[in-house]
């Protein structure tokens, strides 16, 4: 009864920490990234959870560090808010710059970059779980008193260091695999009554780009260089 | 096509401009600074409520910084003017108060009484429930004024 709800409480605290207003810029390029692939509602489905999947199995390997070695909760933690999120913003606007063909392998790794760039614009699923790991990482105030100061606590307390970081971690993804859902079924239906399905899956693919130069020149103005 | 180069050279400037921001402020600033010395203030008997926080400020740290202002100068405005009680607020991103991390165990911003009145060796407590309480302001000024209360009627 009592893992039970503990269960509940780590689910909760994800939720929570993905509908507060901090993580929004990272959801809205998710959420971008994951429903691009308007054209396959399967494939888009399959990239959000290879998004939950990049999230869980870092708050996973995160806590289990946590619990087992002697490395302090403090040090991780102000480490990852101070420095993750100063590298998000220019890794984003690279992603960006990529979606939309301002930059392109030339050189010698030609082929191994193009089919690099293939899989980014494609939505593969390595990047979706990359990008879950990148953004899980990128620990704000409040996802920073969520996981180390709550839903640590509540693992150590249990002795679940396993089972609550992996709840929180579905936990947090939930909002982007809602609107994953709704966007990839909605415009494909649009795209299928308008018979434009193509069209519809090469703007998506420039909105996202778009959409990740704008997130990482605001994560760049917020954290780096703290005008906003 | 020639719109498009001139986005990529400003995106590109851009980030350059980001990174070298970045290396500047973590390694090569903080570097020097660590250097200046701090003259020690004096020690401050009385109870100090500190609000720490980072260097970047979020709306929901903002919320709990104006909150606890709010809550700890409304009810204890008679201790605050006598000098038995002090309000702080630091940030622990700034070399010279980065020991206030290891101190009290920050992880994120947080509220921290401390009690340095004689005899009390500097207890302190990190009122961890603001997170949970922030978006409920009625909830939050009872938790944080019950907690100052507890530890200002300790003799």
């Amino acid at each position: 009864m009592e893992l039970f709800a503990a269960f509940g409480s780590a689910l909760w605290l994800g939720i929570l920490t993905s509908i507060s207003p901090c993580p929004l810029a990272a959801n809205i390029a998710a959420i971008s990234f994951i429903s691009k692939r308007v054209d396959n509602s399967g494939r888009a489905l399959l990239t959000g959870a290879a998004y939950t999947v990049g999230r869980t199995v870092t708050y996973l390997v995160l806590a289990v560090i946590l619990v087992v070695s002697l490395l302090k909760v403090t040090d991780i933690s102000l480490f990852l808010q101070k420095y993750m999120n100063q590298f998000v913003g220019p890794v984003l606007i690279i992603a960006g710059m990529f979606l939309l063909e301002l930059i392109r392998f030339q050189t010698k790794g030609r082929e191994a970059g193009e089919k690099l760039q293939k899989r980014v614009e494609s939505g593969g699923l390595w990047p979706a779980f990359l990008l879950g790991v990148f953004f899980a990482l990128s620990f704000c105030p409040v996802s920073a008193a969520l996981f180390f100061g709550s839903l640590i606590p509540l693992a150590i307390a249990t002795e679940s260091a396993v089972i609550l970081p992996v709840t929180y971690g579905i936990g947090t993804a939930v909002p982007v695999i809602i609107f994953a859902f709704l966007i990839a079924f909605g415009a494909q239906k649009v795209g299928k009554a308008f018979n434009a399905l193509t069209k519809i899956e090469y703007w998506a693919r420039r909105v996202t780009g778009v959409v990740f130069i704008l997130v990482g020149i605001y994560y760049c103005l917020s954290y780096i260089f703290h005008v906003i | 096509m020639k719109g498009k180069k001139i986005l990529t050279i400003i995106l590109a400037v851009f980030i350059i401009a980001s990174v070298a921001h970045v290396v500047y402020h973590n390694f090569i600033k903080d570097a020097d600074a660590e250097i200046v010395s701090v003259d020690a203030a004096p020690a401050f008997s009385g109870v100090t409520v500190y609000y720490f926080h980072n260097t970047k400020r979020c709306p929901t740290c903002t919320k709990i910084e104006e909150l606890s202002y709010k809550t700890v100068h409304d009810n204890f405005a008679d201790a605050l003017a006598s000098g038995a009680m002090q309000w702080q607020v630091i940030n622990i991103e700034e070399p010279p108060n980065e020991h206030y991390a290891d101190d009290y165990g920050l992880i994120v911003q947080s509220l921290v009484v401390v009690d340095n009145r004689p005899g009390h060796d500097g207890n302190w407590k990190n009122l961890e429930q603001i997170w949970d309480l922030v978006w409920e302001e009625d909830q939050f000024t009872d938790y944080v004024k019950s907690e100052i209360d507890s530890v200002m009627v300790r003799n």
